[in-house]
Formats: structure tokens, sequence, C-alpha cells
């Protein structure tokens, strides 16, 4: 990914509200993002605006899985989980050859201290930060060994006939996550530039340097939490007018991530071999074209097509669904989605995607967020299961191919947020326990 | 079924006056384009504001001040004059004019060749269940965007569902992918289109993906039309375009406006498909009780004129393959009933086929996107009931079918619209196809 220079990309801080000229400094990046970040005035309602107010970390506090995110991060009024604002993805090939023993070596020593010096210097927590190390299959590709049958991390294919995806086939991902933008840079640029060191607090860190052990492939951003998208209309698939309302998280002007409709992390947990503790991620690159949803859709038809033409008819959502607790209550409907839509006309997404529960329990802990990543709104679609094969199951319920079938259901039209959503990319990657998250062979002891 | 505002036709503010008197065309003839999108595109205005047909979403008066509602006066700046239809029946009617548009090269995508067509920025209605929302153009719009999708080899208009996308930008950027809507209007029949943003002037590259169709596919369609396809075409967005799309609209005689009847469809002016004109050689009423009438201006017709026999979506209703079972109609939309003898390509050996083709009255276009049922009854017991399945084939066109394992003459067979039509309308089919009771046909099963 090519950074644009950075007198284009940041607006002007004195004319520009500081949340949005935080966010321009997150997608920028690099030094020059953080320094604006730090120096920016003002403090962001979500997070430290200076990194000396930022918490410092202790590593014996952090879990084992890293996965485990729900207990460090703050629940709204209904007790759902508030996911952090801010969102880095680093994708990086390894820069040395993991066969060879030394090299091997050295380059876990240099990663192991890096991360651990972001552990020491940011409380684990959506005020300091939260982060993972991910593994793609062309990474464990390159050791004779395969993964334990435990473990079930395919390369990532299209999933739908309606997508010709690009894959994503880096051999590693680090998510990193934060309210604080300025605790977020600061990692990402220790990680990745010539920072050498972390601060936060009143302490200092010394990061080593990655070069050498990871070499960046591309950086993509986003945010998610009330009042950020509404900032970002304008932006190319975002209409200047759209009237998103200032508490909704997401572009598409509702929040999502209803406690009830999420799977927990011990659900989505790798339970056997030594890879126990692990959990797997599907990361998918998805655009968004909203013209016609804020401008040609009512109210009722996004909520039919969101959740459901129940829900539209009995005004169970509200503006951005704060009517809806921590249940959408999208699973006990109509169990046969195919007889229903034939009556309907219409089905909604969360509606279809509850189809896949297992026992009533949603496969899926859906950690997205919204990004303008090349100047276009879009989705990083994030989620963590613990088999990839439930994730295909759970997209293949979305799809509906089914329902469009046998029903006046178009592939894409009235069929749930399908007229809006397009895939671009897709990752896979195995998201192994802090134990062996440092570069870990597939069968680690 | 809910919508508050289809007691009023479109009042697309057309440019009647650029349109058709010469000083007034001066007047439109604007150069720079934010000054037509004011003036004369109160075309967009004319979708915009002005095009604020829905009585709901309008101060009374506010647009159609001091004016008839006939389209006689003239709007702001010399350009627009507001004509709507009160109180349209509860049918296909005439609406106030013939949109202009500029046809574009066909190209091909994979298995299918696309028509693209470029106009200005208008409403529609879209169709979720049984609510039927009008949209209007927001103004941040700059072309209505439309593709057809046909049969490169017959030429014949795929008339499903197609999972379409296109993906719209500048020359050699990436552009910004919509889902068009599928619509019908009585000019193209079924297509997709939608209202789209632009930006400066210039040439814009569309990309189109056509998806895998969205039916069961028989005769030489199987295997032909289940897999996607891409491909690109370009348009120049200039003040000549502009001006080409606005001062090409046609009004229909005062007097036809919201008469049952429909703008014949544009394929009868193109000259393609070896169909000149179309016929309107019968002066039966139409099977929706509609006396015959015609009606035309400036080379544009209107009235009840029934599609040449090899033009349009689908072949009449006497040219099916099979026994036609009748022609009954719901909603205003024709479901033409045939039964195709045991031995057919659609249906094991012994079961005869039962087809539902429903159309729109006069200019035959398909109705995708329904869901139909079926009751086969014999001296008032059911014989057999279910859903009848969208199919794409050659001979039969896009149609519903069931295969029956025991039908006799005198068989009570009812039709039920589970799902009405959900492509999205253009003015004059807004009001129609939404509520569709059940209708029958008696079985007559040639021995
Ligand atoms: C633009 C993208 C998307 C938006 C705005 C969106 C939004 C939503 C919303 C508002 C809900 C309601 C309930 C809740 O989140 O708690 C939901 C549920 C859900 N969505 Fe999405 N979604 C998107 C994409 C996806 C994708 C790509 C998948 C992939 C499979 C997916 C899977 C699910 C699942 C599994 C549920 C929960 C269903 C249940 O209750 O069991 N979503 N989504």
């Amino acid at each position: 990914m090519t950074l644009p220079d950075p007198e284009d990309r940041l607006p002007d801080p004195s004319e520009t509200p500081r949340r949005e000229f935080l966010k321009a400094a997150v997608a920028l990046g690099g030094s020059a993002g953080l320094s604006a970040c730090v120096e920016a005035p003002a403090a962001d309602p979500g997070g430290a605006a200076d990194l000396a107010d930022v918490p410092t970390g202790d590593p014996d506090a952090v879990p084992d899985r890293q996965h485990a995110w729900n207990e460090a991060l703050p629940t709204d009024a209904d007790g759902n989980v508030r996911p952090p604002r801010h969102h880095v993805l680093r994708y990086a090939d390894l820069g040395f050859d993991p066969t060879d023993g030394d090299e091997r070596a050295a380059a876990r020593e240099t990663l192991r201290e890096a991360l651990s010096a972001l552990e020491r210097a940011f409380a684990w927590s959506n005020e300091g930060l939260l982060f993972t190390v991910g593994y793609a299959p062309a990474y464990f590709d390159r050791f004779d060994a395969s993964l334990p049958a435990s473990v079930d991390l395919p390369a990532p294919t299209a999933l739908t006939e309606m997508e010709d995806p690009a894959f994503d086939e880096a051999d590693l991902l680090i998510h990193l996550a934060s309210d604080a933008p300025a605790a977020l840079l600061s990692a990402d640029e220790a990680l990745f530039g010539d920072a050498g060191a972390v601060r936060s607090g009143d302490r200092e860190e010394q990061v080593p340097n990655l070069s050498g052990v990871l070499d960046p492939v591309d950086r993509r951003t986003g945010f998610v939490g009330a009042g950020l998208p509404r900032e970002h209309r304008g932006v190319p698939g975002l209409p200047e007018d759209a009237p998103i309302p200032e508490e909704a998280p997401l572009m598409m002007g509702f929040r999502n991530g209803f406690r009830a409709s999420q799977a927990t992390e011990d659900r989505v947990t790798v339970r056997e071999g030594p890879f126990s503790g692990a959990t797997t991620q599907h990361v998918a690159a998805l655009r968004l074209q909203l013209n016609a949803w804020w401008r040609q859709e009512s109210h009722a038809q996004r909520v039919a097509k969101l959740f459901s033409p129940v829900h539209a008819a009995e005004e169970r959502v509200g503006d951005w669904g704060e009517k809806l607790g921590a249940d959408p209550a999208v699973a006990d409907l109509p169990e046969d989605a195919v007889a229903y839509a034939r009556d309907s006309g219409v089905v909604g997404h969360a509606q279809k995607a509850a189809r896949a529960r297992e026992d009533g329990a949603p496969l899926l802990l859906r950690r997205d967020f919204d990004t303008t990543d090349g100047d276009h709104a879009g989705v990083h679609f994030l989620t963590n299961q613990r088999r990839i094969g439930e994730f295909v199951r759970v997209r293949a319920a979305m799809t509906g191919a089914d329902i469009a079938d046998e029903t006046a259901v178009g592939s894409r039209v009235n069929n749930g947020i399908l007229q809006y959503v397009f895939v671009r990319r897709r990752g896979n990657y195995l998201l192994p326990p802090r134990r062996h998250r440092v570069l870990p062979t597939p069968t680690p002891e | 079924m809910t919508d508050d505002t289809t007691t009023e036709d479109d009042a697309t503010a057309g440019p009647r006056n650029g349109a058709r008197e010469p000083e007034r065309r001066a007047d439109s003839q604007i150069t720079r384009r934010r000054a037509l999108s004011a003036g004369a595109v109160c075309l967009a205005g004319a979708l915009a504001g002005c095009a604020s047909e829905g009585g709901s979403d309008r101060p009374a008066g506010s647009t159609a001040e001091g004016e008839e509602t006939d389209g006689s006066g003239t709007g702001e700046g010399g350009g627009p004059t507001l004509a709507r239809v009160e109180d349209p029946p509860d049918a296909v009617y005439v609406p106030t004019h013939f949109e202009a548009m500029r046809h574009l090269d066909p190209i091909r995508a994979g298995p299918y060749e696309v028509v693209p067509m470029v106009t200005y920025p208008h409403a529609f209605w879209t169709v979720t269940g049984e609510t039927v929302e009008r949209t209007e153009p927001s103004g941040a719009e700059d072309v209505h965007l439309m593709v057809t999708v046909r049969d490169p080899e017959t030429k014949a208009v795929i008339p499903a569902e197609t999972g379409l996308e296109l993906t719209v930008g500048r020359e050699s950027e990436s552009g910004s992918t919509h889902v068009p809507w599928p619509m019908v209007s009585q000019e193209m029949g079924l297509h997709a289109g939608d209202n789209v943003p632009l930006g400066e002037d210039g040439t814009y590259e569309v990309t189109v993906r056509v998806g895998a169709v969205d039916a069961r596919l028989t005769g030489d369609y199987a295997g032909r039309f289940d897999e996607s396809g891409t491909g690109t075409f370009t348009f120049t967005f200039d003040d000549e375009f502009r001006s080409e799309v606005v001062e090409g609209i046609v009004y229909v005689a005062e007097g036809d406006r919201g008469r049952r009847g429909a703008l014949a469809n544009a394929m009868a002016r193109m000259g393609s498909q070896g169909a000149e004109e179309n016929s309107d050689t019968t002066e039966e009423p139409h099977p929706n009780g509609v006396e015959r009438w015609r009606g035309g201006e400036a080379g544009h017709r209107y009235g009840t004129y029934e599609r040449a026999p090899d033009a349009g979506d689908l072949p009449p209703a006497d040219a099916l393959p099979g026994t036609l079972q009748g022609r009954p109609v719901t909603g205003d939309a024709v479901l033409a009933t045939t039964l195709i003898a045991s031995g057919s390509r659609f249906v094991d050996d012994d079961e005869r086929y039962l087809a539902v083709s429903p159309r729109t009255p006069y200019n035959r276009s398909s109705l995708p996107m329904t869901a139909l049922s079926y009751e086969q009854r014999r001296e008032g017991e059911s014989v057999s009931s279910g859903p009848l399945t969208g199919t794409l084939d050659h001979e039969l066109g896009y149609h519903y079918g069931a295969a029956l394992s025991d039908a006799r003459t005198g068989d009570a067979v009812t039709l039920t619209v589970d799902t009405p039509p959900q492509a999205a309308r253009h003015a004059g089919y807004q009001t129609a196809f939404r509520e569709m009771p059940p209708v029958e046909v008696e079985l007559e099963v040639p021995e």
C-alpha cells in the first residue's frame, strides 16, 4: 500500500473536529500521523489524547487467549460489548527463512520482545491497546509438518457466486485496536516504523526493530463507534447527506454486535491439540455502496433488509437499534425462511445469518469495523470462529441462495444487505494462544 | 399494500418547452453543467424538487404554483413544465411522457450481451414485499444508468433477475459498484437501472458483471447462462448528453394521460428484432377489459398496442408452446398459462408441465421476482398443489412451472400470487401488479 503525501491526507486541525482529525491521523499512520495525533489539541471523548494519559500495562495480566478481549472492553447500558474505536491491520511477510533454525530463533526473540514491550507499555484494554497476531495458511505451508486436525485453516477461497475476491496471502496479520489513536499509532510505529520505543503514562519501553523479521505488505485501518461514520460522509459510497444517527456506530446507520447474536469467546476457541486456546480469524475486505441505501430506501426498508420484515412491521428496532437491548431476537423468526420469504418478498440479513446457529448459539464472534481505505466506504469484516468451515457455513446462510431460488427475493435485491456489500478480498488466519503467538511451527511443543 | 404516494402520476417536470419551442430551447442550451441542473434539468430539478409528483412529500402547490396540473404552464427558469396524472387507476396507465435516452452499443459480458442506456436521473418506485415506495433523485445523482441483458444469439431479453453489478468510475480509475434495481418500464421493458452519482463532466467507464441467472434453465439455455460474465462500456457525460436526453422528451397528449393503456415499447421505434412497429390488428377488448385505442405524438405511439409477436421479452400467449389454458388477469398482469404434453424436456416422461408466464398487458414485458403457487382441484378435492418454480427457457421465455402427474380436462387450477412482482417500476406501472387476488383456469387436456 502506498502512503500518500501526508499533506494530501491530513485535514487542517484548526478547521476539523478533533475526532475527525484523529481518524485521519490513524488512516495516515507513520510518524506524521503519530505526531499529528499527539499534538492535536483537546480530548477525543473515546480515548486519551495524550500518551501520558494512556494507562500502562502488565504482561502478567494479559490472558492466554489472544482473542480474549471482551473482559477488557466496556459494555453499553444493555450489556453489549463495545469494540475499540480505532483499528489498524498490518499484513507482513517473513523477512527471514523460517526453516533455518538460527534465523528463526533470532527472529522469535526479536518479535517476542517487541510484543512484550507493547504489553508493558499499554494496558490490555480499550484505553490502552488490544492486539492479536495471526498466521495465514501460507505461513504454515512453509514448514514440512502440517497443522493438527484440531485446527481448521484452509486457504481463502471465493465463498459465493457473486464475488471474485483477491486473497490475502501474507504470512501474518497483526491487528491493533484502541480507543486512543495515539496509543495505536505509537505501537504501529514502533513495530513497523523506526520509533524504536513506545511511551505511555510515565513509562518508555524500548521496542526492537522488526525489519529483517517482518516485511510489511499492507496496512489497513478502520473505525467503529458512535459519531465516527457520520464524519466520513462524502467519501465515495457514503452520501454526504446520509442521515446516519449520531449514536450509530456503523455507516449503515445501526448498531450491531448484540450479545445474544454474538458467539462467546469460549464458543470460538479451539479446544484440543497443541493450539488449544487458539481461534481462527477470517478477514474480508468489503466495499459498501450506500447511495441507494440512504437515498432510495426508507427507514422501514432498511430495517427489513438488515434485521427482518417483522422487525420493520412491528417497529422493533428504533432509529439505530436502541430498542433491541442485548438481543435483536432474529432467531425466533419462522424457521422455514423460504416459506417466510415467499410470503414477505424480502428477507433480513441478520435473520438469514441466524439460520446457521448451532443449538441456538451463534458461531461467529464478529469484530468488524468500517473503513475508508482506498478512499471508498467499506468494512473490514473480521470474525473469530473455532473453525473456518463455520464461517463458510454462516456466509452461505447469509447468501441465501436457497431463498433466491425459490422465492421472489433476488440474488442481491431484497436479499438482506447484499445489494450494498461487495467482497474484494478474503484472508484466513490462526490466532494461536499467547504462549505460541510468536512464529510457531505447525506442531508447537 | 402501503403507498401513500401513488395518487398522482409522475410530474416529471419535463422541459417540454425546451423540447418543443425553439425560443425556449435557447434558454435551455446552458453551457455549464450546474447551471443546467438548476434550469433545464430541473431535469434533475424535475427530478429532485419539482418532479416530486408524490403529493405527500411536497407542500401543496409549491411546485405546481399557479399552473394547471396538466402541464401547460411553465416552470421556473423557463425550463420545466409540470405535468402529472391525478388519481391514476390501479392498473397500467399511460404516463405523461416518453423519456429520451442515449442508447450505447451492445457489449459482451461472458455468455451474455448487455445493452447499455443512459438518461437523466428520474423517479421510480421500489418494491419491498408489499410496500411500493417512490424514490426521487436526490440531486446528487447525475445519470440514470440502465442495462438490458440479452441472449447474444437470438437477441431475446433474458428476463430473469441476473444479479447485476455496475462498477462506475472515470476511465482507468477503480470506480464504485452499484447493484441496479431490476425494473420494468413501458418503454424499456425489463431492465436494470439506478440513479448514479458521477461527478465532473468527462468519459466514464462502466464494468458490468452479470451474475448467474436466478432461475432454473431449460432447453437451449440449460448450461448456457449459469455462470457470470464481465464486460465494459464507456459513455460521455457532458452538456451534449444532457441536452440530448432532456430535449428528446416527448409528451403524451393531455387527454390521454392516465388512461388505461401504455407507451409502446421503445423496440417499436428502434426496429430491432425485425419488428418495425407494434402490431394492432385486433379490435377485441384486451383480456383485462380495456377497449382498444391508439394515440401518438411525434412518432411515439401509445394506447393498447400489442407488441409484434417476434418482439419483446415473451411470446404472445397464443404463441406459447403447448395448449393455452387461459390468460387470466390479476392486478392488471396477464398470467398466460399453458399446459405442455408429457414427454417434454421440463419434467419426467409421463408428467405434464404447467407453465405460467406473467406479463405486463400490451407490451408483454416479463415480471420476474414474483412468487406463484398453484392448486389443482377435481370435484372440489385437492389433487395437487405447490410452488411454481422460476424457469428460463428459450421457447417459453421466463415463466413459473410445475409438473402435473395427473391432469384431466375440467380440473380447476387456482394460481396464487404469494409475492407480487418485486421489480422496481417506472411511472405507469407503479399502481399495477400489487393487489393480485388468486385466479383460476379450467384445464383443457388434449388427448
Ligand atoms: C456491511 C456489512 C454488515 C453489516 C452492516 C452487518 C450488520 C449486522 C447487524 C446489524 C446484525 C444484527 C445483530 C447483531 O449484530 O448483533 C448482524 C448480525 C449478523 N451478521 Fe452481519 N453485517 C454485515 C456483514 C456480515 C457478514 C459479511 C457476515 C458473514 C457471515 C455477517 C454475519 C452476521 C451474523 C452471523 C449475525 C448474527 C446472526 C445471529 O443472531 O445469529 N454479517 N449483522
